[in-house]
């Protein structure tokens, strides 16, 4: 018997910052599309650490009926524009643009899936989009867009100075610089001032989680993981404004972070059996 | 006890520590003590703890006795999350 796989390819979407890379990878061709996926990539580094998870996850989505959307948001990865002149707002309209694509495809529901800062910004798009996707999964989302940036700045300075710079750059210069209106470089990315002062007002526990169902995941390297206190006061609060969530740790690398490519297997059986249950066992059933 | 697990397994995860990670006590030395623990995991280590627990750590705060110990360590988390 031959059995059909998933099948991948490259696309650029016309973006109002350029080209707009994404990888698609669609079901076999005897699967029945049942859910659209937008997936939403961390930031710097993280975002080529993870595209191998990010790849095995969309395989295995679009095994199940999905159509998933891997986005290289503008000035990152494949697509155009300048890391530089990268904005919050430029990235709500490129995930628009992909969403609204990705609807044209098929008439099935849509999911966001974001890790990391991918996660925040899926959260605050579907926050404020003007209809809201099926459901949001989150995977180890960033809560505070301040203290992600204050960890970049640190991580990117001890780096430098680890490298050998003398006298390399240090975190309060460089707030000196953006807190004057201009570009800074860190870890080899040009950073926008309004990029970072946008994502820095940004904190998860505000944003309106009630708007669609949501699947949140976090990877532990522990055996036996547990929510992180953080996150468990994040989920605790959007339940109390009547988010539908249902939030799970796995045991699995911190893979967006490893020097060495790795992968976390569980989590993405977690997450593949999370959207098989809304969106295909019920599939006709459910709403 | 609870917190001084969670920064036991926050060290095992980041510094890739292993089972190495159970031997640590509250007067266990960790800088100049793990050879893991460069400037770098020193910055690691502060992201994940700030990410688990959903506080902000100010460069200010910390020096090379915030990591001298593991009981200091966890000291020191305490006195942010308590």
């Amino acid at each position: 018997m031959i059995v059909s796989k998933p099948t991948v390819s490259g696309r650029f979407l016309a973006g109002s910052g350029g080209p707009l890379a994404t990888v698609v990878w669609e079901p076999p061709k005897d699967i029945a599309p049942r859910f659209a996926v937008l997936y939403l990539p961390p930031f710097g580094d993280e975002m080529n650490r993870s595209r191998r998870m990010a790849a095995l996850q969309a395989r295995a989505l679009a095994a199940i009926g999905g159509t998933v959307a891997l986005l290289d948001p503008r000035g990152t990865g494949e697509s155009g524009g300048d890391h530089g002149a990268a904005t919050w707002g430029g990235w709500h309209a490129d995930v628009a643009l992909a969403w609204a694509w990705l609807a044209e495809q098929s008439n099935v529901p849509c999911v966001l899936w974001g890790l990391r800062l991918g996660a925040l910004l899926a959260a605050d798009v579907v926050a404020t989009a003007r209809a809201a996707p099926a459901a949001m999964v989150l995977w180890q989302p960033i809560a505070s867009g301040r203290a992600f940036f204050n960890q970049f700045l640190r991580l990117a300075t001890v780096q430098e100075r680890v490298g050998g710079a003398e006298g390399g750059a240090d975190a309060k210069a460089l707030r000196l610089k953006l807190a004057a209106g201009n570009p800074i470089e860190v870890a080899g990315y040009e950073l926008n001032p309004a990029l970072v002062a946008d994502v820095e007002a940004k904190d998860l526990v505000a944003l309106d989680g009630s708007r669609c169902q949501v699947v949140w995941r976090e990877v532990s390297a522990v055996a036996a993981p547990t929510i992180s206190p953080a996150s468990a006061r994040i989920a605790s609060r959007w339940q109390e404004h009547g988010a539908e969530l249902d939030i799970a740790a796995v045991s699995g690398p911190s893979f967006w972070a490893t020097q060495e490519i790795s992968e976390a297997p569980l989590l993405v059986a977690a997450t593949t059996s999370a959207i098989a249950a809304r969106f295909v066992n019920h599939a006709g059933g459910k709403p | 006890m609870e917190l001084q697990s969670q920064v036991r397994d926050i060290l095992r995860d980041v510094l890739s520590l292993g089972s190495r990670a159970d031997g640590l006590k509250a007067d266990s030395p960790l800088l100049g003590a793990l050879p893991e623990l460069d400037s770098m995991a020193v910055a690691s280590v502060i992201a994940a703890i700030e990410d688990r627990f959903g506080f902000i750590v100010e460069d200010d705060e910390i020096s090379g006795a915030t990591f001298a110990t593991f009981g200091s360590l966890v000291e020191f988390v305490a006195s942010k999350y308590g």
